[in-house]
């Protein structure tokens, strides 16, 4: 019992153990509750961190993604953003480009001393009116006092140091290469706008800013266009001319390569020009060309097999009346010539003979396909429309030796083009593309084509041949000559070439006309190794053809080089 | 055993912090330098702009024929390309070949 009661007792003492041990329980519950409260304000914490590194992460993540603001060129204004793309050419070289300039206005309420003012102004500007410049500060109204300032006016500007003066920035079109390309790239107005030329044809490409640091490509080439420019400037100079032009053309894709039209002008001066002869002689003059047309008649008789190159015409009259007019040759011809000889003696009577065995509708469908009766399509708003006539009584006479018949100088270009290219029309083009499309029409067939490519070669290599100054070594030349009156201008005469090379496939067509030439006696013809002097001539061969065999000698080397076809068969070869 | 798990919690806590801090200071860093970069980039490119426009009107054939002028005394002829020969074989050779063009096209024209 007592060891039931001693058991009993260590029961009472277990439980004063249970309620010590029950306090302990209560004590821990009041530890853990409190700290559950700090735990919680700790996880809120936590919480809260969390979210700022979670914003740090996304404002990271959000800049490394995020182009920097800077590469935005319009909100930068460190960058330059030009409003016009620049024009280059074939080689990419410069042509046009726009850049920041200045005008200069004044405010006159910034000025404080303005007699010191007007003194400044006169010292540096003496042209500016004084009274005027007084009478404009006098109403304190903001006004120009010079646009279009040049750097060294700007510097002299600035030096004077005062508040009042204000360089309102704009932008200005520069063309570094000035006269050399006047009749094609154009001007643009004071807010870029292309006015003419190129400027003002591609004007819609030229201010698309999406394309804006990509230049327009044009197929012309700066070295080609200055040798030409420089070239009928000689011409000018050696036959007293009153004007020039030049066209280089591709004759299987239509790409111009040069196209001068001389007199010209500095197109980053701005003046009137209202004289014709800034005319671009090329594409907006209209002209009666002569005998450059003898080739048409020629081309169509033998591509409708009425005759053969060497098919003889006999009893050629030296006279031939028609209508009311009396149509004779230059000099007397024998009176039995071969077709080819016809043209390249360049006889008028025996071209209308074989244009009357044509026929006028015939003669008419041709000079329509040949696109020499209506406007031409190219990439210039300067473009000249040939006039229009009526097929009466003799016309088909006059046109098939180039007199009554008006086209530009283009036109004629493209299509002897088309008649030495295999019988293809091209369609001239300055803008340079990879791909062109050559979808034209056939105008004469490859044989035809192939006969009258070796006719054109015989009249510049035959002594009857009427452009024997154009036959430059290596380059295998072919073209005809055109020799005609000025309309009611008396005697004056406008002179013209048309030179197809290398033959016989030849690459590239090159007109030269010279307007109003006169007779050079001082000059010493080079002529199979012989000096032929004191030529009183004043015909294309004698002119026009000499200065297009100029051209060509010093552009062939360029051509030849930049091109392995004829570099490979037409020009002397390197040794490796 | 909490005092531990509440240590790691505000540890690692405290590491995020100071990377996050880090990552952020360096991402404004190099945003300035982008930003600076970019400034001299746009400086340079207005000086090559400019330039090119000064490069290409000095090297035209127009100018530097003046130039030639004005500063030299000698006179320069174009040589025709098809007058250029590198050894005097060559030369020989290609008068050869000149020469029996010529008599085959007379022979040809004859025919």
């Amino acid at each position: 019992m007592k060891k039931k009661f001693k058991k009993n007792k260590i029961n009472i003492n277990q439980k004063s153990f249970y309620f010590e041990d029950y306090l302990e329980t209560n004590q821990k519950k009041k530890i853990i509750s409190n700290s559950a409260v700090s735990e919680d304000r700790i996880y809120v914490l936590f919480f809260f961190f969390l979210c700022l590194v979670a914003i740090f992460s996304i404002k990271i993540t959000f800049i490394s993604i995020q182009n920097p603001n800077l590469s935005n060129t319009k909100k930068n204004t460190l960058n330059f953003l030009p409003l016009r793309r620049d024009i280059v050419d074939r080689n990419g070289i410069l042509l046009s480009r726009n850049i920041k300039a200045y005008h200069a206005a004044i405010k006159p309420n910034l000025i404080k001393d303005k007699e010191k003012f007007l003194i400044n102004i006169k010292l540096n500007f003496p042209k500016i009116s004084q009274s005027k410049l007084k009478k404009k500060l006098s109403k304190n109204k903001y006004f120009y006092l010079k646009k279009r300032l040049t750097e060294l006016e700007k510097n002299k500007l600035w030096s004077i140091g005062e508040k009042g003066i204000i360089f309102e920035s704009y932008q200005s079109r520069i063309y570094p290469h000035a006269e050399l390309y006047s009749h094609i790239i154009g001007q643009t107005d004071n807010d870029n706008y292309g006015i003419s030329g190129v400027e003002s044809y591609f004007d819609n490409e030229l201010i698309n800013l999406k394309k804006i640091k990509e230049p327009l490509k044009l197929t012309l080439d700066t070295n080609l266009q200055y040798l030409v420019k420089k070239n009928l400037e000689k011409g000018i100079e050696d036959f007293s001319a009153t004007g020039a032009a030049g066209l280089l053309m591709n004759i299987k894709n239509g790409e111009v390569l040069s196209l001068v039209s001389l007199p010209d002008y500095n197109i980053n001066n701005r003046i009137d020009l209202n004289s014709h002869d800034y005319t671009n002689k090329i594409t907006k003059g209209v002209f009666e060309l002569g005998s450059v047309f003898k080739t048409f008649t020629t081309a169509l008789a033998l591509d409708e097999n009425l005759f053969y190159p060497d098919t003889i015409i006999k009893n050629i009259p030296q006279e031939v009346k028609c209508s009311t007019h009396k149509i004779s040759d230059l000099k007397v011809f024998p009176t039995s010539l071969k077709v080819e000889d016809i043209l390249i003696r360049s006889s008028n009577v025996g071209t209308l003979m074989i244009a009357r065995k044509i026929g006028e509708k015939k003669y008419k469908e041709f000079l329509s396909k040949l696109n020499l009766l209506k406007t031409i399509d190219f990439e210039l708003n300067e473009i000249g429309t040939p006039l229009t006539f009526r097929w009466e009584k003799c016309k088909l006479e006059t046109v098939s030796f180039g007199r009554g018949i008006t086209t530009t100088p283009l036109q004629a270009a493209a299509a002897y083009a088309a008649i030495s290219n295999g019988g293809n029309t091209i369609k001239p083009t300055i803008k340079k593309t990879e791909n062109y499309r050559i979808n034209g029409s056939r105008v004469v067939s490859e044989e035809t084509s192939r006969e009258m490519n070796k006719i054109l070669r015989k009249v510049v290599t035959e002594d009857e041949g009427t452009a024997k100054l154009a036959n430059i070594f290596g380059y295998y030349v072919g073209g005809k000559t055109g020799t005609s009156k000025k309309y009611g201008e008396g005697n004056k005469n406008l002179n013209t070439f048309i030179s197809v090379f290398p033959m016989p496939q030849p690459k590239y067509i090159l007109l030269v006309m010279l307007d109003e030439p006169k007779a050079a006696p001082h000059i010493n013809y080079h002529y199979k190794g012989q000096i032929i002097k004191n030529i009183r001539r004043n015909e294309a061969g004698w002119n026009a053809a000499y200065v297009a065999g100029k051209i060509i000698e010093k552009i062939g080397p360029i051509l030849a080089i930049n091109n392995n076809e004829v570099y490979n068969n037409h020009v002397v070869k390197k040794l490796n | 055993m909490f005092n531990k798990k509440l240590f790691v919690s505000l540890a690692i806590f405290s590491i995020f912090m100071v990377f996050t801090s880090i990552i952020k200071t360096q991402t404004r860093l190099i945003e300035k330098n982008i930003n600076s970069n970019k400034r001299s980039i746009s400086l340079l490119e207005n000086e090559i702009y400019e330039s090119q426009l000064d490069f290409y009107y000095l090297t035209s054939p127009d100018y530097l024929e003046k130039k030639i002028i004005e500063y030299s005394n000698d006179e320069y002829l174009s040589i025709k390309f098809s007058e250029i020969y590198f050894t005097l074989n060559q030369f020989l050779e290609e008068k050869k070949s000149t020469v029996k063009f010529i008599k085959n096209e007379k022979k040809v024209q004859k025919k």
